[in-house]
């Protein structure tokens, strides 16, 4: 166990490294020079060149991104090119909106699909199967940012609960429509992956037995049935970790978040390197830690999982 | 064998495949004939698919005319069933040709997924020790790496619209799970007899992998290559609304929902139109897909 987490963690840093270079190389690519954009008006070629030195940017490729891993290795992903404030400390405050809308559409996709699926597996072939499987069907097929739009007309109206746009931390009124649109495809996925595991185990010997010895039905559909479910949700948790975070840019788009995708997108526009770079970097920390705790409760929750 | 395989072999087909194939491809379209899911999805698909091929002839106007009898805005009719849009054109011929679009993406960046995934998996599966490691450490990187964030920052890199880089972006995000797939049955079929025996024979490595490994990995990867032709389409009408993608005038159903966004209320009929066409896209291939694993798993009765 300890030697796998060991490697796991080993296999991480080829990928951040990899992730890391190929966001360097994109940005060092981008036409549009950041030393225009920091001497604003003053179009003064010594001003820019003086930026251009502070900053590093008249050094080649391999000299800045060794300079930025040297600095890295520190915990330091320099400062905003734009605002001028450290990039960790903007990243961490975009990243708690971000998170709150990923848990909550977690959250919903838990307390919708995994009933939804337990109850069509219940029923195989039943119309209440088929009508769970073709609503889980339809919403892996509707882009987020529809689902948005459409919730945003049918829920948001002068003086409702529900509020189109904004943020506020915490606020069901606020963060509500964005995690059920961001929500849904978790909710079908698990209702799919829920019902096709919990079909494999309600037809295995030792369901058979827990029937035979005369316990309720629903008892054996929870503790016996739902308790081999467990493996569906977390792989759910893992393979939506992408998703919610980087698909979480069009859901704050549609609902004007202040979130971290949005404000990658925004450092894009804005030729902000260092927030960009961070921000993609961060992105890809949470992909990867999200996965490997994934990996590692497996093991936790079904002992037959083994790792040597 | 080799000169009459027949068509049916082509789900698995290769050269030492023969006899066997045949017989799994009879059995793989009697499943897929009798799926109402495959029957459902190959009809959703087709007709995009048809919308796509036929535009020009399908299509009541052309997807940049403005239609002057009528006003910007206009609300459906029976010349203009879904409507027109802020320009005067019509809605319903710009859904259509928007499907030559999303497809043309779709299946451009499904095949760069496809032929990056089964060389890459392929090679990693029957390689083995440092190769697999290093590949595989790629497919994770690319995996962990925002598909969206590049595409935009390559649109700025280009300062210019293009269906290029939407294509090149959703290929580079697709082909780690089509690599994946194909390395785990790589690492079955290379232990398997017959790849022992080109062995034998004096065949080299790549001779092994193209003509002898490859053949067998397909089936999967057909699975895979459908759902990613969804989550394609669901990707470009992403990247479309966030302003990423063909150059106006032309309709892609993604610009034409960011077009749509601001009168949602006022105009609702501007966004019906391509909404439902991606929904019935990815459907159908979503559809496709679940029928096609359905059909091709061995476990599975008749």
């Amino acid at each position: 166990m300890k030697t796998y987490i060991i490697r796991r963690l080993a296999n991480v840093v080829p990928v951040l490294l990899g992730v890391s270079l190929l966001t360097f190389t994109t940005m060092y690519l981008l036409p549009g020079d950041p030393a225009e954009l920091l001497g604003g008006q003053t179009s003064d070629p010594e001003a820019a060149q003086a930026i251009r030195k502070r900053y590093h940017l008249d050094q080649p490729l391999v000299v800045q991104y060794i300079a930025f891993l040297a600095r890295l290795g520190r915990g330091d992903l320099g400062e905003s090119l734009r605002s001028r404030r450290p990039v960790l400390r903007i990243l961490a405050e975009r990243f708690v909106v971000t998170l709150q809308v990923a848990a909550g559409a977690l959250i919903f996709a838990l307390v919708v699909g995994l009933p939804a699926g337990v109850i069509a597996a219940t029923r195989p072939r039943s119309i209440l199967d088929g009508a769970c499987m073709l609503l889980a069907l339809v919403g892996l097929s509707v882009p987020v940012f529809l689902l948005g739009l459409i919730m945003m007309i049918l829920f948001t109206w002068e003086g409702s609960f529900f509020v189109p746009s904004g943020y506020a931390p915490l606020s069901i009124r606020h963060l509500g429509l964005p995690c059920l649109a961001l929500g849904t495809v978790p909710a079908a996925l698990l209702a799919r992956m829920t019902r096709s595991s919990m079909l494999e185990v309600l037809s295995s010997d030792h369901v058979r037995a827990a029937r035979a010895k005369g316990l309720a039905e629903w008892r054996v559909v929870i503790r016996h049935g739902l308790r081999n479910a467990l493996i569906p949700i977390l792989t759910i948790i893992g393979t939506s970790a992408a998703s919610l975070l980087s698909g979480a840019v069009l859901t704050e788009t549609v609902f004007s978040l202040p979130g971290l995708g949005r404000q990658i997108v925004d450092a894009i526009d804005d030729r902000d390197y260092p927030v960009v770079i961070g921000g993609v970097l961060w992105l890809a920390v949470t992909f990867v830690l999200v996965n490997l705790i994934v990996d590692l409760l497996y093991g936790a929750l079904d002992p037959r999982i083994r790792y040597d | 064998m080799g000169h009459s395989i027949p068509a049916s072999a082509t789900i698995s087909a290769g050269g030492s495949a023969g006899r066997a194939a045949t017989f799994a491809g009879n059995l793989v379209r009697r499943r897929l004939s009798r799926s109402p899911l495959a029957i459902a999805g190959a009809a959703l698909a087709g007709a995009v698919l048809v919308a796509g091929l036929l535009a020009p002839f399908i299509a009541p106007y052309r997807y940049d005319q403005d239609d002057f009898r009528h006003l910007a805005l206009e609300g459906p009719s029976r010349a203009h069933w879904l409507g027109v849009d802020i320009h005067g054109r019509d809605t319903l011929s710009r859904v259509i040709f928007g499907a030559r679009v999303s497809l043309e993406v779709a299946l451009a960046a499904m095949v760069v997924s496809v032929t990056i995934g089964v060389v890459v998996g392929a090679v990693a599966g029957y390689v083995g020790g440092w190769t697999d490691e290093v590949l595989m450490r790629l497919a994770d990187t690319f995996s962990a790496f925002p598909g969206i964030l590049l595409a935009v920052a390559i649109t700025a890199v280009v300062e210019k619209r293009s269906l290029f880089i939407v294509f090149l972006a959703l290929g580079l995000v697709g082909w780690p799970a089509v690599a994946r797939v194909v390395r785990s049955r790589a690492l079955t079929v290379r232990e398997e007899e017959f790849v022992l025996a080109a062995r034998a024979l004096g065949a080299g490595r790549a001779r092994i992998i193209f003509r002898h490994l490859l053949p067998h990995c397909l089936p999967p990867v057909i699975v895979v290559a459908t759902a990613l032709m969804a989550s394609n389409i669901l990707g470009e009408a992403g990247l479309g609304f966030l302003g990423i993608g063909v150059e106006p005038p032309h309709p892609s159903w993604g610009n034409m929902l960011a077009d749509a966004r601001p009168r949602l209320t006022a105009q609702p009929w501007l966004c019906i139109g391509p909404a439902a066409a991606v929904a019935i896209a990815v459907l159908g291939f979503n559809m496709l897909g679940d029928a096609l694993r359905d059909a091709l798993d061995p476990r599975q009765p008749g």
